[in-house]
């Protein structure tokens, strides 16, 4: 095969992936999220058996881009000084998500499940997809306290679950000492040099722009080719690219005087990266051949990742300034997982073990279910709000 | 029958009308909902309320003698508000119109006078998401009140170029000074109130025009200076917000002065009639040009004068009032405003200049809002 022809492959495969999932969204009206993941499945049913399972894979890194593109977007949301402003509640939020995360382990063992296999998963879960969150309010328009709130919990919940899906990779041992084990210090300290690297990427990006001052056109490209090497170079150091991507997202501040660069997004290579996300989403659906056991478990996982917030935050009604309405929407708005989850259910593949396949079974299984209600939960609690546009 | 209240002579009020902006892209928000839930979990003893859009509160002071009080009171309130938008992760800025947004995207306040103002008058409700100052005067009864209204009115050029400070609109550099005035105008109540010179001939005329349903209280009148019976005052509509509470402060005290001056020459000037054939031409001029503009006085003898001599000359005769009302510091820093030609709307123009766009300074007018600095 030559070069011409196996680089010819890849945008065939994806317009035809969009042509899938537009045929939905056009004809018979259904929401972009799901018309991304009916498509992704239909697609994979029917191009595995003729292209080859291999091939399609080969276009993996080019959905760790697109899930990175939407770190920085998710970057570029997320305020700091609000986070600051508002730090208990955040400090809340945060041990909220270590006590999911142990209450998690502890329905999977429960449920016969290994200590690591157990671990990984519940890092995974306590995440929520940033795509489906950033994509339901652009498309609603949805502006206001519990939108922010729910942006920036969704970018604390992403930052530890990656956290803690690297520290306990390499654990393979239950002990209380796992966590301070050179393994995890040295995932720690990945995590640190990921966000250095993000945030002195984003200096040199700021001074480069507020420098030239290029045109709108211009800079828009600059920004892509900054995004574009940051994970590139994540990549070859073996750092986290979501993680350097997000603080690049945080930091970037460009002061142009000669074009508006206070916008967040990156117009149609950001939507063209959540149609992509929404179509993997979708695509990996055909793997999927749970139990009717698998499905329970899974079901009792995402009660808890609703129920333990929603208590949670209730009790902590009174010290937080959120209405009693929007903090009893924040839990339901939170359960969506997609490409970050899938991504990093590849890893668990790589343990290869029994413990490991069941457990991505299970996974698999709360993934499927979580695609299926998310969407509409997320989009429900965000017009009870009454914080979409009308 | 209207009853109007009575209130001590010359207290003054000040409402002023706020931009809630996103701190992304600093466009407005929909924002004054989560803001007034706070405020009524905080149980604020201070006047904030929601407006016509979702995209403004209101903030208002107690009635004063002294305008040092009144800033003190302003500046505590505003210390609550800018608390409130932190912790929503929203900015506050003033101005008259936000420099960009796009009036489609506005959303009207969920309670029930918003929704019928929206039912009636459908688009312009949205447009009518400007941001203006409203000055109370406190009167001791009706026909002064309406006797002060006229006298008043000759000088709305004055306080419509004092407090100009939107010459951008819809991402557009408007040349106006203020720009904010074309949205009120479109209203079929808006403009000077009808030639009354009594408490009782408005009486007559108010029962009247709710009799034929034009209107069912006195809010729906849009009028640049109006009576607010209930309170006991006159309310002068026609400023835009500034961009700090201190330049509220400043135009509050011209139009106190100017009001002292009216009382103390009550004999004099209780019968003053508004020239209503220049009236629109000048108050053109004022939006237009500010302290540039060229009104003319006194149409049966034209005397034309540009908007800052007119203002300096009231100046001069006002100085005695100043003292007596313990506003000599605002005075001074007034003729300073007027000598210079100091309006927001140019220092808008200038911080635009710099930044080179519409969120960079909306983002400046934000922190020129927190600082409450004295421009």
């Amino acid at each position: 095969m030559t070069i011409q022809s196996s680089l010819l492959g890849v945008p065939l495969v994806i317009l035809v992936i969009i042509v899938f999932s537009q045929f939905f969204k056009i004809f018979l009206k259904i929401p972009t999220i799901y018309s991304g993941i009916i498509g992704g499945y239909i697609f994979s049913i029917t191009s595995i058996p003729v292209i080859g399972r291999i091939q399609i894979d080969a276009l993996y890194p080019f959905i760790s881009l697109f899930t990175a593109i939407i770190f920085y977007e998710l970057g570029r949301r997320i305020n700091l000084g609000w986070v600051l402003t508002k730090k208990l509640f955040f400090v809340a939020i945060v041990l909220m998500f270590i006590l999911m995360f142990n209450v998690l382990i502890q329905a999977l063992l429960y449920f016969n499940l290994d200590f690591r296999s157990a671990s990984l998963i519940s890092a995974i879960l306590i995440s929520t997809s940033p795509a489906f969150v950033l994509y339901s309010i652009k498309e609603l328009k949805s502006e206001g306290y519990l939108t922010e709130s729910i942006i920036h919990i969704t970018g604390i919940s992403n930052v530890l679950g990656l956290l803690l899906f690297s520290i306990f990779f390499d654990i393979s041992n239950y002990n209380s000492a796992a966590i301070f084990s050179p393994e995890s210090v040295s995932e720690i300290i990945r995590m640190i040099i990921s966000c250095m690297s993000g945030f002195l990427t984003a200096l040199i990006l700021n001074a480069i722009s507020n420098f030239f001052r290029f045109d709108e056109n211009t800079q828009f490209i600059v920004i892509s080719l900054f995004i574009v090497t940051v994970f590139l170079l994540s990549m070859q150091f073996n750092l986290s690219g979501m993680i350097s991507l997000l603080t690049l997202g945080l930091f970037t501040k460009i002061n142009n005087q000669r074009v508006n660069l206070h916008k967040s997004d990156l117009g149609p290579i950001s939507n063209f990266s959540y149609l992509m996300i929404f179509i993997f989403a979708g695509y990996h659906l055909s793997e999927l051949s749970f139990t009717y056991k698998d499905f329970f478990i899974a079901s009792a996982l995402i009660s808890i990742k609703i129920i333990l917030p929603t208590l949670f935050l209730m009790l902590g009604y009174k010290f937080n300034t959120l209405s009693f309405k929007k903090t009893s929407l924040i839990s339901i708005s939170l359960i969506s997982l997609s490409s970050v989850a899938i991504l990093l259910s590849t890893d668990l593949h790589l343990i290869g073990s029994e413990a490991s396949l069941k457990a991505i079974s299970i996974l698999w299984s709360v993934i499927f279910i979580s695609e299926l209600i998310s969407p509409v939960l997320l989009s429900l609690s965000l017009k009870l709000s009454r914080e979409v546009k009308l | 029958m209207i009853t109007f209240k009575s209130s001590k002579a010359l207290t003054v009020g000040v409402e002023l009308e706020l931009q809630l902006v996103n701190k992304r892209n600093y466009d407005l928000t929909r924002a004054s909902v989560d803001f007034m839930e706070i405020v009524k979990k905080r149980k604020l003893i201070y006047d904030i309320k929601p407006e016509v859009t979702e995209s403004m509160i209101e903030i208002a002071s107690k009635p004063y003698a002294n305008i040092l009080d009144l800033e003190n009171e302003l500046n505590l309130i505003n210390r609550e508000v800018i608390s409130i938008a932190s912790i929503l992760n929203i900015g506050i800025s003033g101005g008259g119109t936000h420099p960009f947004q796009n009036w489609t995207e506005r959303q009207i306040f969920p309670a029930e006078r918003y929704t019928a103002v929206s039912d009636i008058y459908g688009y312009l409700t949205k447009q009518f998401n400007v941001y203006g100052q409203h000055v109370h005067i406190g009167c001791e009864d009706g026909d002064i009140a309406i006797e002060l209204i006229q006298y008043l009115s000759q000088f709305i050029p004055h306080f419509i170029a004092l407090g100009s400070s939107s010459p951008f609109n819809q991402a557009e550099d408007t040349l106006f000074q203020s720009s904010r005035l074309t949205s009120i105008s479109s209203f079929p109540l808006s403009g000077i109130i009808p030639d009354l010179s009594s408490w009782k001939e408005f009486e007559i005329y108010f029962s009247a025009m709710k009799d034929t349903g034009i209107v069912s209280t006195i809010k729906d009148f849009y009028w640049d200076i109006r009576p607010q019976p209930d309170y006991g005052t006159i309310e002068i509509r026609i400023c835009d917000s500034p961009l700090t509470i201190y330049r509220a402060c400043i135009i509050a005290a011209y139009i106190q002065m100017l009001s002292s001056y009216f009382l103390k020459n009550y004999k004099l000037l209780k019968r003053a009639k508004i020239d209503r054939y220049t009236y629109s031409y000048n108050k053109f001029q004022a939006a237009r040009y500010g302290f540039d503009g060229i009104i003319i006085r006194n149409f049966k003898k034209p005397i034309k004068i540009s908007i800052s001599q007119d203002i300096e000359n009231n100046l001069e005769l006002l100085i005695g009032h100043s003292f007596a009302l313990n506003t000599h510091h605002y005075h001074k820093k007034l003729l300073d405003i007027v000598k210079n030609k100091n309006s927001n709307s140019n220092q808008i123009k200038k911080i635009y200049k710099q930044k080179g766009n519409f969120p960079g300074l909306v983002e400046s007018l934000c922190d020129i809002w927190k600082s409450n600095s004295y421009i």
